[in-house]
């Protein structure tokens, strides 16, 4: 038991909170969330939860997922065979709630320097390369923020009529996930907005209010995030090239 | 007169598309230039097209305008070594035809996905502000980056948006501002980029969904997936 103990203290843990609380509202209301849609009859979470079921460096995925959805969700978890899952958390008002309430339910198994991947349910098309990169990040500089750098002028207007400014596109990126931390530093900086009432659109977000150093992380391709209909089509339409490279090697 | 000027310079070294550049790849026996040419070619207020062009595809060019019977296209130009220089060819060659109070709208050769609305927008915005931005809000936090290792800033998401195309001018206007970076040795991303830079207010138009740009092999699967759905609403109404 001694030694078991002093093992836990060594190893680090490497978690995956994934993020099942939208409702799906861009895709029309009566629809399933978007999580929920399937693609060749599997659902896009399990997509997502597959890359860190088979990832051999996590050890646990949390979902937090929409309350009325978690049976369903445990239904289908079984069926896929994945076997990670320890936790499934219901989600809170927003995106920003949602996080708060899996790091919350994560803290009586997380310790301080265990490693947490924030990742969205709905971004199906990350690699094993990527997650690795994350963590390795992670233990270099603490933060870790996938990024992809600006394809296109990025403008920025004060009164949604006027530009205001076009900085240079060499310094622009675009965020994306997962963003991965050492528990400890993020759970730390929820709890803080948490008590100052702010609220974020993601922990890149947040962490900037707080002046937390984060280190980029250069995403895979095409790692896209599924929230209108035309990206479902996307999805599939990736899918589908990434399956005939197996043959073709396009 | 309102006149499209059409950027197809680009060479597609991201494509893998070997010998071809990417305008010119086909999907459906149709290439991508000619999806976009049709919008402008359709488009009642638009009265002439010039297209700057790789060298080497002129005349491959001009056997598909013929071809798929594209008619308001009336000068194809050399593109140059930036899609800042091709640009300024364009505007040169347009110079011989335009009056001071034409409008341009300056567009690329690889975003075939754009409406007839998106284009009377553009003009509509043009002559009530003097120029017109399209633009898409950003859908994912945009972040800063001096260095390209560190975060540097994450600005207010709500202000943020990613410039597309049509970019829109009047011709004196933008053919001015051109002449100048020319004279000081400077080159811009996109004519937005070049505009901000010298100091002119520029107004914001929304695009319509889907104006992707074709730059890498993803765009292309993503186009023609988008192009199979498009079709399939006739039918479906999706």
């Amino acid at each position: 038991m001694a030694a078991l103990i002093k093992r836990r203290q060594v190893i680090i843990m490497v978690f995956a909170l994934i993020f099942a609380g939208g409702t799906g509202y861009g895709f029309g209301a009566g629809l399933k969330p978007k999580q929920f849609l399937e693609l060749y009859g599997k659902p896009i979470i399990i997509y997502t939860l597959e890359h860190f079921e088979n990832h051999k460096n996590v050890d646990e995925i949390v979902v937090v997922c929409l309350e009325s959805h978690i049976n369903e969700l445990k239904r289908l978890i079984e069926r896929h065979g994945i076997t990670k899952v320890s936790m499934i958390v219901p989600g809170g008002k927003t995106g920003h709630d949602s996080i708060f309430n899996g790091l919350i339910a994560m803290k009586d198994k997380a310790q301080d320097n265990d490693i947490v991947l924030i990742h969205d349910g709905v971004r199906p098309l990350i690699t094993e390369k990527l997650i690795t990169d994350n963590i390795e990040a992670v233990k270099q500089h603490g933060a870790a923020i996938t990024v992809e750098p600006a394809r296109e002028s990025v403008v920025q207007s004060y009164d949604q009529v006027k530009i205001n400014d076009v900085p240079i596109r060499s310094q622009m990126y675009i965020a994306k996930a997962p963003q991965s931390f050492y528990f400890k530093l993020i759970y730390e900086a929820y709890k803080r907005a948490n008590k100052d009432h702010r609220k974020t659109i993601d922990p890149a977000h947040l962490c900037s209010l707080f002046d937390i150093p984060m280190f980029m992380v250069t995403s895979s391709k095409n790692n896209i995030k599924i929230s209108v209909p035309e990206d479902y089509y996307m999805f599939r339409a990736l899918y589908e090239a990434i399956e005939n490279q197996q043959i073709f090697g396009i | 007169m309102i006149t499209a000027l059409i950027f197809a310079g680009g060479t597609g070294q991201r494509m893998n598309s070997r010998a071809k550049p990417k305008q010119f790849i086909e999907i459906h026996g149709k290439p991508i230039l000619i999806y976009t040419l049709e919008h402008f070619e359709y488009h009642e207020e638009v009265d002439e097209i010039i297209v700057v062009c790789l060298e080497d595809w002129i005349d491959r060019l001009k056997n598909y305008i013929h071809r798929f019977g594209i008619t308001k296209v009336v000068d194809i130009v050399s593109g140059g070594a930036t899609g800042h220089d091709s640009i300024y060819n364009g505007l040169v060659a347009l110079k011989k035809r335009a009056k001071p109070d034409d409008i341009v709208l300056i567009h690329d050769g690889v975003r075939p996905l754009i409406t007839e609305e998106l284009i009377s927008e553009n003009i509509k915005t043009v002559k009530k502000y003097g120029n017109a931005i399209t633009v898409e809000p950003t859908r994912e936090s945009v972040l800063r980056s001096m260095d390209g290792k560190f975060v540097s800033s994450v600005p207010t998401l709500n202000q943020m948006f990613v410039a597309k195309a049509p970019q829109s001018f009047y011709f004196e206007e933008i053919f001015n501002v051109y002449e100048q970076a020319q004279k000081d040795g400077f080159k811009s991303i996109d004519s937005a980029h070049l505009m901000n830079v010298y100091g002119k207010t520029l107004h914001m138009v929304k695009s319509t969904k889907n104006n992707i740009k074709i730059t890498e092999p993803a765009d292309y699967y993503l186009f023609r997936a988008l192009c199979k759905a498009a079709e399939n609403q006739q039918i479906f109404g999706i």
